[in-house]
């Protein structure tokens, strides 16, 4: 596939502050990005900056193969965006909302409307057609900004936090739809502080603080960077005196600890690394309770990279 | 462009605040007007006076208590030669100036006659106190007409009932003395039937004119100033249509932004609609205003207008939108102080703000010439009043050199402005 986004040594200033450090992504055909990153890392001032919504300091960006310009009207009509925060009319119905943004892109008025009454029917919106958006609920809005976004069936959509206060279910519906959306051939952009979501649903991770890219890889690639391999948990009644030293001489494990009554161990990649843990507390005569034995996530990336926690 | 304009036009039609602001207020403000002028007019309205006028034998019974003896103010005429010089002839004359002896019952007098003064004088001590009091009573004594006026509360009304009375029956006497001297003079010229008949009729030689396209009004000059008060308050329009489109305003610009539209479409389409609005806000004003007052019959003229004013209102919300930096609150304000100090100086508040703003036109002529509500108001007065559609034109073009001195500021501040706020 060919690189839909491609930025180059990005950098965008705002006096004093540095918000984008010689940022570079490349963003390939058909896959579903991931912009992670803890508030504040500059994940939406690089889609600005993409779609010519700020001025940069320096860097090159391309679209399409095509560098991008405020005036490149012919690449933003192959452009879908799904910002932050809901942005409609408030006094439009949903379906004169999605009728408007989609004209914005598809002139002809017979292709429009079959385009809204898709968009519509996508985002589940066919009963509400007729209402105006403050008489919706908080997840039905996001539905809604959603439509407006992709009603033209953009090459390439940016999705700029689309969940940011959304109940359990809309999140749901609306990680389903992207994913769908993405498997009928758009290329997606897709920014979150939510691991979890970028975990579930890209292809392609980017990891980025301060402005600058920290990581870029799948999922696995990312996760086979950083020495973590497994973190066990054991609920302990009582921890015997000597057993944290034992278990910390394991030639596999990175650090262990006592955190409220459980023995929390993080290990190297290994194939037994549960079996020598319980092997140390059976010579300690200690009783093991629930055991969890979880795989490395982004946030131990996030915290091999930085030294801190992806939410701090 | 038209789906921008359909979008931004519902938008602003549909938002309570702008409507409450371009339209509510200015509706407000005429119905206050019309109450207010409804009495003014009513108080200095005068109609027909209603007099009891002695016929036939004996009416000349002298005044008894209770009236002011009074001799109307004439000189004294002696006595008439002729028709004129009788009762019979000044029955004529009063015939001739009431309502019942006019052709379009537009007379001075409500005449009610009695037969003897004394019937007069209780017909016009019983009617006092009613709608319809008479003012007094006229009797024909020793060949000269007299008035015997009820005593009044001499309020400024009452007494120029009486004096209305009063010179109607002095012109009446100049007239028979007039006519007694050509009897003395030259006797001949009384053959002629039409001076005769000019001389008895007190509106046969007089017109009434107006120099005006349409009579003059004093409180249509308000309603002017309101309608200049009114097409400013749509520059709300404007103002939020504006800043609704630019990348800077927030999530929903920032999306308009990066559509597929161009810059400079979606900006013509979102000033058309907001001129489209602004119109139809200043029209439902302006068609409220005509059912109480009278705009002339220029009707295209006044369109014509109001589709100026409501495109300088949108020039001037445009103009202040662009403005970098500006909390929106403070940018509203603007056009509310704009509005405001423009109605002051075109005398929206007041006899005594009109008087300042004439006072300040007089003394710094060009201070009108940047008053858009001014303008305006001077461009219905020139509509109204003037003949000729000269005066009009030359305010509308003041006020669409306005429009293009803003939009041409507008145009550059938007260039190139970017979302610069995150």
């Amino acid at each position: 596939m060919s690189d839909i986004v491609f930025v180059d040594n990005l950098v965008k200033r705002y006096g004093s502050m540095l918000a984008l450090d010689h940022l570079g992504m490349t963003v390939r055909g058909g896959e579903i990005f991931g912009l992670l990153g803890p508030n504040g890392s500059g994940k939406t001032t690089a889609i600005n900056c993409i779609l010519q919504l700020l001025t940069y300091d320096k860097g090159t960006i391309e679209l399409f193969g095509e560098p991008m310009t405020p005036t490149r009207y012919d690449l933003k009509r192959r452009i879908g965006v799904v910002p932050q925060n809901v942005a409609v009319f408030d006094e439009l119905t949903v379906r004169q909302n999605v009728d408007y943004f989609c004209g914005l892109y598809v002139p002809e008025r017979a292709r429009r409307k079959e385009l809204v009454a898709e968009a519509l029917e996508f985002v589940g919106l066919e009963d509400y057609e007729r209402a105006l958006p403050k008489k919706l609920s908080g997840g039905l809005q996001r539905r809604l900004n959603i439509a407006c976004g992709i009603a033209h069936k953009p090459q390439l959509a940016f999705f700029d936090e689309p969940t940011v206060a959304v109940d359990p279910q809309s999140r749901a519906s609306i990680l389903e739809g992207i994913k769908r959306m993405n498997r009928a051939g758009m290329t997606v952009v897709y920014t979150s502080h939510y691991m979890e979501e970028v975990e579930e649903i890209c292809s392609r991770i980017m990891i980025m603080d301060h402005g600058k890219t920290l990581a870029i890889g799948t999922n696995d690639e990312l996760k086979a960077q950083v020495k973590v391999g497994e973190r066990i948990r054991i609920d302990l009644g009582a921890v015997p005196g000597g057993l944290l030293a034992d278990v910390r001489a394991l030639a596999s494990v990175r650090s262990a600890q006592v955190d409220e009554g459980a023995l929390v161990v993080v290990c190297e990649n290994g194939s037994h690394n549960v079996a020598d843990v319980l092997g140390v507390l059976r010579r300690h005569r200690a009783v093991p309770g629930r055991i969890w034995a979880e795989p490395p996530t982004l946030n131990d990336v996030f915290l091999e990279i930085t030294g801190r926690e992806l939410r701090d | 462009m038209l789906v921008t304009f359909r979008a931004v036009f519902v938008s602003l039609m549909r938002n309570p605040g702008l409507l409450v602001w371009a339209v509510g207020l200015p509706l407000a403000l005429s119905t206050m007007f019309i109450f207010m002028f409804d009495s003014l007019e009513r108080n200095d309205a005068m109609g027909e006076l209603p007099v009891v006028v002695v016929r036939g034998e004996g009416a000349g019974g002298a005044a008894e208590d209770g009236f002011g003896g009074l001799a109307a103010g004439w000189s004294d005429a002696g006595s008439f030669a002729g028709s004129v010089d009788d009762e019979g002839a000044f029955l004529r004359f009063v015939e001739a100036v009431s309502a019942d002896g006019d052709p379009d019952g537009d007379g001075l007098l409500s005449v009610t006659y009695a037969s003897s003064a004394e019937e007069a004088q209780r017909l016009v001590a019983d009617s006092q106190g009613g709608d319809d009091a008479f003012v007094g009573y006229i009797a024909f004594e020793g060949g000269q007409p007299r008035a015997y006026l009820y005593p009044t509360t001499e309020t400024v009304a009452d007494l120029a009932k009486q004096s209305i009375v009063v010179l109607l029956l002095d012109q009446y006497v100049s007239r028979a003395s007039l006519v007694r001297g050509i009897v003395q003079s030259d006797p001949m010229l009384l053959a002629d039937g039409r001076l005769i008949a000019t001389m008895t009729d007190p509106f046969e030689a007089t017109e009434r004119i107006s120099v005006t396209q349409n009579p003059l009004s004093e409180k249509v000059r308000y309603y002017f100033a309101l309608l200049g008060f009114a097409a400013l308050s749509c520059a709300t329009m404007g103002l939020t249509a504006v800043l609704g489109l630019r990348g800077c305003s927030g999530p929903l610009g920032a999306r308009r932004a990066v559509g597929g539209v161009s810059h400079s479409r979606a900006l013509l389409g979102t000033l058309l609609a907001s001129w489209a609005a602004s119109f139809l806000c200043l029209l439902a004003v302006f068609l409220f205003m005509s059912l109480t007052v009278d705009f002339g019959d220029r009707v295209l003229g006044c369109l014509a207008v109001l589709l100026v004013a409501s495109l300088t209102a949108v020039s001037l919300g445009c103009a202040v939108a662009v403005i970098p930096k500006l909390p929106d609150s403070t940018r509203a304000g603007i056009i509310t102080a704009v509005t405001c100090m423009a109605a002051l100086f075109t005398g929206l508040y007041g006899q005594p703000t009109m008087e300042l703003a004439d006072r300040i036109a007089r003394a710094v002529p060009a201070s009108t010439l940047v008053n858009p509500a001014a303008q305006i108001a001077e461009a219905f007065y020139g509509l109204l009043y003037y003949d000729s559609f000269a005066p009009t034109l030359g305010h509308l073009a003041i006020l669409l050199a306005m429009c293009a001195v803003l939009f041409a500021l507008s145009a550059r501040a938007l260039r190139r402005q970017r979302y610069a706020s995150l």
